[in-house]
């Protein structure tokens, strides 16, 4: 499609998605692209007036499966609740900190990564309002760019940030914030240079031990916390300008935008070069959401757009002015939030968890055997038991040696 | 470029502001087209070139301007035909006597004059403006972040973030701007004259050599000493081209390329005119979102109260994304209809290459706005971003 500066919808986007934009006012956005009339149409879900200079939308993340919950995070201390189902409704937590630069639901907890390096998390069924009673704090160093949550293991949460001591860092909020995987930086490089580190964002890539790191230093890279603490595969730039601040990962592949304006999708299974670019950027990518079904990236940019592409065929199939710049933004399939459809927005979400059940067994395609199934289930499984760490540690020091060879070989 | 008269505009004083910056585009536009013949094909640069020099040949009014205009509307109007265009075939060309042929020929143009001439005159009679034809501006491709509807109610998000933003402090009037002007390494004369101008330009402006130091360090020490804006000459086979201005305390950082600098001794002018009052700042044209942070950015490297008596006024004019900087000093007539204008230099031309959020830190920094390495894609002649 030509570049333009104007709202355009591409005529094969048919899906009926709804599209919530973080910005950088803090204004909190709700745009319906299946909306007959005009896809283009804003509503704002939060007030204008209140806004000051700190009011900026830092985290921005779906709080249960259904999606019906939005946990919002601004660059002050205050967290909101923002629940759609049944007419929207919000609630305010107050953390002690800013930035909030991730926020999730683990069950009744809600935990905030701030942006000095804390993970805090406090109980949303014994706090009430306007009460202030210190949340359970985890530190996990100086400085936190991102907080993200395991999809299929909501109690499992990735920290990282700016320098070697705020490296990519994983979590057990269930065994009171245990830290079970600690990355290790790559070898020195031909001088003997520490490689600057810098984990701007993450993403879990299947399950909970498979994560992605993007960084604004210019590399991306694969970890797997079963195998050994250095990057199982890694991407590494010297050109100017590939400054990775933000990114998704689903399946094999890995979508990290850059501060430049340039969206590259890789492949986990070779990362050598990128196998996708997406085009129609002006400013710094701040934020990219992926739909369930992997189909559709969403991405918000600083130059005041949120643009929707199609992640296999590169197309962009949407685009829209916000007004202000865009600092996070999430999509989601088209569901009735008014009461009178309630009945209608039960079966969408049943769709929805249908959807995603689907996306997660993709690779289940042959007709089940059921006694075949139930024989695999009753066997234990090897290397994937509760106590992670210790495990973890055997498999390193047997693996770990080969590895490193192997990596070192990498190095060009 | 063609001597600088103090031109006599015969409009009211409120105008007056906005006729002068037209005169002047006459000239800028021979400037750009001087320095970007790959934006502008040639034809154009002709008519333009033709109309500076019929500006500079009469002073005595309007009839001769809107004749040129008439002229352009018959060039635009054979250019911008929506029919398949056949060749046309002049029958008189298939004469072979040549003297009858170019008799004819002869005649026919004179017809044609005399024709065109009466439509004229029925024109003017009629009192119809002319028409305007079409130029690159206003065919122009309508942008969605215009802000010239800024007073709608629809713009409230527009207001809010104008009033939050970083520039909304010196809006407020709560500091007085201080600016540090500073140098590439090892400036040559002619930058650091233009440095020095600028300080004259800008109130409050302290111009430092570099001494090798980066551009990070120097934006901790200025807002140590409580600079608010940071501006750095650039240069490139000894002349300068490049002009980043950084707010401070948190951004933005902009990212200017620097062209045509014409010094004050360049147009024969003397720093001695130049009076140490704060002038007066125009910023024209600045329409679209984007448009409006540079021009704010721009606004807010000088003091927010001018000092009237010393009638200077520096003009950041914006035409199809280039800015054109002119500095003037200005004089009303005494029955305070017309106006006399003397340009006092220095002259330059700025085009916006990237807008950073944050202060200078272009590897790992957010741009909110770069076009580099997709400039072929993204730019076309009849898009402008600003």
């Amino acid at each position: 499609m030509k570049w333009t500066t104007a709202n355009v919808k591409h005529p094969n986007y048919t899906a009926k998605h709804e599209i919530f934009v973080g910005t950088h006012t803090g204004s909190f956005k709700h745009l319906q692209t299946g909306n007959e009339k005009n896809p283009y149409a804003q509503t704002n879900l939060s007030e204008l007036s209140n806004l000051s200079k700190d009011s900026r939308i830092t985290a921005l993340s779906f709080g249960n499966d259904e999606q019906t919950e939005i946990l919002l995070g601004r660059a002050q201390n205050n967290a909101e609740l923002h629940s759609l189902a049944p007419g929207p409704s919000m609630r305010q937590i107050t953390f002690n900190g800013a930035p909030i630069v991730g926020l999730v639901r683990c069950k009744s907890h809600l935990i905030a990564g701030i942006g000095n390096g804390q993970i805090q998390s406090i109980d949303l069924d014994t706090i009430t309002e306007g009460d202030v009673t210190p949340p359970v704090v985890i530190s996990t160093g100086d400085h936190m760019d991102h907080l993200r949550q395991c999809p299929t293991a909501p109690h499992i949460v990735a920290c990282g940030g700016k320098a070697r001591q705020n490296n990519l860092k994983v979590y057990d909020l269930n065994a009171e914030g245990k830290l079970i995987f600690n990355s290790k930086n790559v070898p020195h490089d031909f001088l003997q240079l520490e490689v600057p580190v810098w984990d701007s964002d993450i993403g879990f890539l299947e399950g909970p031990h498979v994560l992605a790191t993007c960084s604004r230093k210019g590399y991306v890279r694969v970890y797997d916390s079963r195998k050994q603490r250095r990057p199982v595969s890694y991407f590494a730039s010297e050109e100017h300008g590939m400054s990775f601040a933000t990114l998704v990962a689903q399946g094999n592949y890995i979508y990290t935008g850059t501060t430049m304006g340039a969206l590259k999708a890789f492949d986990t299974r070779r990362m050598k070069t990128h196998v996708h670019t997406y085009k129609g950027f002006t400013g710094s990518i701040s934020d990219l959401h992926l739909d369930p079904t992997g189909r559709y990236l969403s991405s918000a940019c600083l130059d005041r757009y949120v643009r929707v592409h199609d992640a296999e065929s590169t197309v962009q199939l949407y685009q829209c002015y916000v007004k202000s710049k865009a600092t996070k933004v999430l999509l989601r399939q088209f569901q009735e939030s008014s009461q009178e459809q309630l009945s209608n927005s039960d079966e969408e979400v049943e769709i929805d968890a249908e959807l995603q059940h689907r996306s997660k067994n993709k690779p289940k395609a042959t007709p089940v055997d059921d006694e075949y199934e139930n024989m695999f289930d009753s066997m234990p499984t090897v290397g994937d038991s509760g106590d992670e760490a210790s495990e973890e540690k055997g498999v390193k020091k047997r693996k770990a040696p080969k590895q490193e060879l192997k990596s070192k070989k990498k190095k060009p | 470029m063609p001597k600088i008269k103090g031109k006599q505009i015969p409009k009211k004083k409120e105008v007056e502001v906005d006729s002068d910056s037209d005169s002047s585009s006459a000239e800028d536009e021979q400037v750009q087209e001087e320095m970007s013949n790959d934006s502008d094909d040639s034809q154009s640069e002709i008519e333009e070139s033709a109309e500076a020099g019929e500006n500079d040949g009469d002073s005595n009014g309007d009839e001769v301007d809107d004749d040129e205009d008439a002229e352009e509307v018959d060039d635009d109007e054979d250019a911008e035909d929506d029919k398949p265009r056949m060749p046309l075939l002049n029958p008189l060309s298939l004469m072979r006597n040549k003297e009858q042929r170019m008799a004819l020929y002869r005649k026919m143009k004179k017809e044609k004059h005399k024709k065109k001439m009466l439509e004229r005159r029925a024109r003017r009679k009629a009192g119809v403006p002319a028409n305007p034809g079409h130029t690159i501006e206003s065919l122009r491709e309508k942008d969605q972040t215009d802000v010239n509807a800024l007073n709608e109610s629809d713009n409230e998000e527009l207001h809010k973030e104008l009033e939050i933003d970083d520039f909304s402090s010196y809006f407020e009037r709560a500091y007085v701007p201080k600016v540090l002007i500073t140098f590439a390494d090892n400036p040559v004369t002619k930058t650091r004259k233009f440095g020095l101008e600028l300080s004259r330009i800008f109130p409050n402006a302290l111009v430092k050599i570099r001494n090798k130091a980066s551009v990070k360090k120097i934006c901790q020490s200025a807002e140590r000493e409580e600079f608010t804006d940071v501006v750095i000459v650039h240069e490139d086979r000894r002349q300068p081209n490049g002009l980043l201005v950084i707010h401070l305390p948190n951004g933005p950082t902009a990212h200017f390329k620097l062209s045509n600098v014409k010094l004050t001794t360049d147009i024969k002018r003397s720093h001695k005119e130049i009076t140490k009052h704060r002038p007066e700042v125009i910023l024209t044209n600045f329409t679209t979102r984007l448009g409006l942070t540079v021009g704010r950015m721009l606004g807010a490297l000088f003091h927010h109260e001018p000092e009237f008596r010393g009638r200077r006024a520096v003009t950041f004019h914006n035409q199809r994304d280039y800015i054109f900087f002119r500095h003037h000093r200005y004089e009303f007539s005494k029955e305070g209809k017309r106006v006399k204008l003397r340009e006092l230099g220095p002259r330059f031309t700025l085009k916006l290459r990237s807008l950073q959020e944050g202060t200078f830190d272009s590897k790992t920094g957010d741009y909110t706005w770069i076009i580099s390495n997709k400039r072929h894609a993204m730019e076309s002649r009849r898009r402008f971003f600003l």
